[in-house]
């Protein structure tokens, strides 16, 4: 019995650890993740207090929030479909930028092809937070920063041509 | 690549003078030389496995470089989100990190046996040195196998260092040092290393270790390969040998081993986390005495054993390597 256990105790350890090292990880996302929801929601309380109309007061204290901290005052772009291109990991990073009204509605990569598509797919998700922040002032993905800095260089060089 | 390592059989004749000299040697010993030799894996076999072994290399480093960052990616992303306190997203790395260290705990590490670019690098970079050494006939000093007990610690206290610097947000303060952005960058043909000395300095050096010491980085300091020695890697696939059935003071699979292993015993769930499951000490052992599996019935080498270097097993794991990363969009 004594040997059974030695021959297996590396074994039945590592098992051990990996499983306390996952539960605990899971844990802890579950408990982030209630605490965030409920963080979010009583934001959203708040503002409804405050503002008539809950959704409008968002994008509002959104777009002036973002205003603040850019380089390129949020809505001061011209109408149109911009075009822009930087490096991103591999090469470069083409897209194209929608403004309606005086600020940016959509981005979208025109191509990639140079990029590895495990960081790429990650970087992508730069794109909402440009469209939230009317900036490209935004944290890049950690762990894909060339691509995401490829991403957000694109759209700053797009920008550059509707600077009014 | 280690013929000057495999176990020399003394020619028949002189071991039988030997044993007329010296009465004291055990029949048995003679006996398992004679075995040795009927025995001895022919060596169009062995070119032929280590053949296959570098088309498979070649072809994941050419098209697949980038596994071993992604799926470090996630262990950094995890402890910096946790820094944070953020929640973790199921992102692509996460889910390169997970499918990867299933596949670890099901075939152990055939990921770095046949499949990561920078422990394929070390494998061509050391190759080289040796071919140079052989042309000048001058051969570098081999590390003390102490030494290299000692060093292969290292890479824990460099997984914990990262993650550290990952948990208190440090980590994103230091970019241009991670030899691995250098490596990349230059595979993708991006040469503007400018903001990137450091790392380039650091690559230039971790290359320098891989020729001198097969698999340097691996062995000593890659931090994913801490990960993968850690994981509770299931017998099933990985190597053990019957060391009753040894030839009496051979060591051939340690010395034929890039980090210098000595195998578990069959029957045991004991699994070595440092082996990178190349198949070197497989071919190379005169007794076929390695083996996959925890059973001692599949010792002995007889027709039913998995001995874990057969060309459809390695050729099916890296079919369902690829097709994972194929699946992942890795
Ligand atoms: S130890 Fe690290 S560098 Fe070496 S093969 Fe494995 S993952 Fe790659
Ligand atoms: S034990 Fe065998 S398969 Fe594992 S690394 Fe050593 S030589 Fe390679
Ligand atoms: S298992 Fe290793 S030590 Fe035993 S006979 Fe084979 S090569 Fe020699």
């Amino acid at each position: 019995m004594s040997t059974m256990k030695r021959k297996h105790k590396s074994f039945v350890l590592r098992l051990v650890s990996l499983v306390v090292i996952v539960a605990a990880l899971l844990t802890y996302n579950l408990i982030t993740q209630n605490r965030l929801d409920a963080e979010a929601e009583a934001r959203a309380a708040a503002e409804a207090v405050t503002v008539y109309d809950p959704l409008a007061g968002d994008v509002l204290t959104e777009a002036s929030d973002a205003s603040a901290d850019t380089s390129v005052g949020a809505g001061s772009w011209k109408d149109g479909t911009w075009e822009g291109e930087a490096t991103g990991y591999g090469g470069p990073i083409r897209v194209s930028v929608v403004v309606s009204g005086g600020k940016i509605t959509s981005v979208g990569v025109l191509s990639h092809d140079l990029e590895d598509d495990a960081y790429y797919s990650m970087a992508e998700a730069v794109i909402p937070e440009v469209i939230d922040a009317q900036s490209t002032a935004v944290d890049t993905v950690s762990g894909a920063t060339f691509s995401s800095n490829g991403i957000l260089g694109a759209v700053d060089k797009a920008l550059e041509g509707a600077v009014n | 690549m280690a013929q000057n390592l495999k176990p020399v059989a003394p020619p028949k004749n002189n071991v039988l003078e030997k044993w007329k000299r010296n009465p004291n040697w055990e029949p048995e010993v003679v006996k398992d030389y004679l075995n040795f030799e009927e025995q001895y894996p022919k060596k169009q076999q062995r070119q032929l496995r280590s053949w296959v072994r570098t088309v498979i290399q070649v072809l994941f480093f050419l098209f697949l470089p980038s596994a071993y960052s992604a799926a470090f990616n996630g262990v950094k992303y995890i402890f910096t989100q946790v820094g944070k306190g953020a929640a973790i997203q199921w992102t692509p790395f996460v889910a390169i990190l997970v499918v990867l260290l299933a596949y670890t705990i099901v075939f152990g590490r055939f990921f770095c046996g046949y499949a990561c670019a920078f422990g394929s690098l070390g494998d061509w970079l050391f190759a080289l040195q040796k071919y140079i050494a052989k042309k000048t006939g001058k051969k570098p000093k081999a590390l003390p196998r102490d030494t290299a007990k000692a060093l292969s610690g290292v890479k824990y206290v460099v997984l914990t260092a990262i993650i550290v610097l990952c948990f208190t947000g440090l980590y994103a303060k230091l970019t241009g040092w991670n030899p691995w952005d250098a490596f990349s960058m230059l595979h993708a043909r991006n040469f503007a290393l400018g903001k990137h000395i450091a790392a380039v300095v650091i690559l230039v050096v971790l290359m320098v270790g891989m020729a001198f010491e097969e698999r340097f980085f691996c062995k000593f300091l890659c931090p994913m390969g801490a990960v993968f020695s850690l994981m509770p890697t299931l017998p099933f696939f990985s190597l053990h040998r019957t060391r009753k059935d040894c030839l009496t003071g051979c060591s051939a699979c340690t010395k034929t081993c890039p980090a210098d292993l000595d195998l578990p015993e069959s029957g045991t769930l004991s699994v070595r986390g440092d082996c990178f499951q190349c198949g070197k000490c497989v071919g190379n052992c005169p007794k076929t005495n390695i083996h996959c599996g925890v059973s001692d019935r599949a010792a002995g080498g007889g027709k039913r054993s998995l001995r874990g270097n057969e060309l459809w097993f390695v050729l099916l794991r890296a079919a369902i390597l690829l097709g994972l990363f194929i699946w992942l969009g890795v």
